[in-house]
């Protein structure tokens, strides 16, 4: 087994009980049993999506950001668009599967060039939180400090307005933003198989951890590989929220982040 | 600088006890990846080729900064006929790691076929730093420091993945901080 960064915490034999937040409402029941994730808007900031793949089954949206790489500026534009690599594709595959009614929207930051791409992850973000994206898949991180302030005021941006941003943690062992802030939902994967399996770490930076080890995922071309990295495992916890908000509309972050905690494999009443 | 990446590719194929390894450098020039080392099978047809940057697995990761872990690649019939084109050897799991500096990924490494339980990504995140290290330290001076003996030597170091870690990135810190004081 081929273990991604950050996830030890989330080794089976590793895993630390948490108290949860006791309640006889705060069930997976109550959470997200008869929804699909239907009314929820998703975005999927990555490499594109491929709405043709059997696994997608279409995508409501989309629009790709390219930064200029000699002047920088950011250009936007919608409509349809391929996949560049497939990892798109596996996250959109995987929000499928856990909320198949939830709207998906490709947000394309990574090009078929090289430059800027953490403007293009700000831009991509920008664009989420201004179309009114319920929940925002965020497989990409940067380690540039550079980007450190912006990234930091969309976050909180989006926590303000209601967005909930799902973060995966870097691969492997290094600081990568907007992953680490305490606004976003950040996820590494554990060693679960079931979809709905979520788990708690009481000791952060990263704070969830979800299915993400050896997952079959969609891929470019039509194809299912086996893939592992705390992408896979932060779109199980991104479709998780979809189905949420689907039954629950209008529930802030905070209290997405106190459902999940409260019915976490790991919390003492399960 | 190769002298130096070559270490670092035999290094991680035998602790990644791997059908083979390899280092692919960025052209900014060209917008390519260029195989620069490569140790194991399909190792003299791969080193010298380019790929575009934006092409497959390891494309993903120099544009996006990061790892991945990827299997049943066989089932993708458009991967293995590109791969077995270019070294007549197919993979069935690749491990895939950026060189990163700061923001920028200088390039890739890549392991293909690891044995089942092996060490995880953090590791090759490990080597992926060292190969890092190397490349700047080519790139800023033309100062020599024997980076190689001590890759080598973690050959002889157990399967404690925790322990291994631990020692790749303290060999990192150490050259770094060697080549800062020179």
């Amino acid at each position: 087994m081929t273990r991604p960064a950050w996830s030890d915490p989330f080794e089976r034999a590793a895993l630390t009980p948490v108290n949860p937040l006791v309640s006889e409402t705060l069930t997976r029941e109550w959470a997200w049993d008869g929804a699909d994730g239907a009314g929820v808007r998703v975005a999927i900031v990555d490499s594109g999506i491929d709405g043709d793949h059997p696994a997608v089954n279409g995508v409501t949206g989309a629009v790709a950001i390219d930064v200029d790489r000699d002047t920088g500026a950011v250009e936007v534009t919608e409509g349809p668009h391929a996949d560049l690599f497939g990892h798109g594709t596996a996250c959109a595959g995987i929000v499928r599967r856990v909320a198949p009614a939830a709207e998906l929207y490709s947000v394309r930051v990574l090009g078929p060039t090289l430059k800027g791409t953490g403007a293009a992850l700000i831009a991509g973000l920008r664009w989420a939180i201004d179309n009114d994206m319920h929940v925002v898949n965020l497989s990409l991180s940067t380690r540039s400090r550079d980007h450190f302030a912006a990234l930091h005021e969309l976050a909180d941006d989006a926590y303000f307005r209601g967005t909930v941003l799902v973060s995966a943690v870097n691969n492997v062992l290094t600081d990568s933003y907007p992953s680490l802030y305490s606004s976003v939902v950040s996820v590494a994967a554990s060693d679960e198989t079931d979809p709905f399996s979520i788990a708690y770490n009481p000791a952060p930076p990263v704070e969830f951890g979800a299915p993400g080890i050896d997952v079959d995922v969609a891929w470019s071309g039509g194809a299912t590989v086996r893939s592992t990295g705390n992408s896979f495992a932060a779109a199980h916890v991104t479709g998780l929220v979809a189905r949420l908000l689907s039954k629950h509309p209008g529930l802030v972050p905070f209290q997405v982040k106190t459902v999940l905690h409260a019915i976490a494999d790991n919390a003492r009443h399960q | 600088v190769d002298d130096l990446l070559g270490p670092i590719v035999r290094s991680a194929r035998a602790v990644f006890d791997s059908a083979a390894c390899s280092i692919a450098l960025l052209d900014h020039s060209s917008d390519e990846l260029i195989f620069r080392v490569a140790d194991g099978a399909g190792a003299d047809a791969i080193v010298g080729r380019r790929i575009a940057s934006n092409a497959g697995l390891a494309g993903w990761a120099v544009t996006s900064g990061q790892a991945l872990s990827v299997s049943d690649l066989r089932t993708d019939p458009r991967f293995a006929r590109d791969i077995a084109a270019e070294t007549g050897y197919i993979p069935s799991t690749i491990l895939v790691a950026p060189l990163l500096s700061e923001d920028d990924a200088l390039g890739v490494i890549q392991v293909l076929d690891p044995a089942p339980g092996g060490p995880g990504l953090a590791v090759l995140g490990g080597f992926a730093a060292q190969a890092t290290a190397v490349v700047l330290t080519a790139r800023s001076t033309a100062a020599g420091l024997d980076l190689g003996a001590d890759l080598l030597a973690l050959q002889r170091i157990g399967p404690d993945e925790a322990e291994l870690a631990r020692a790749v990135l303290a060999a990192v810190r150490t050259y770094v901080e060697a080549v800062r004081a020179r």
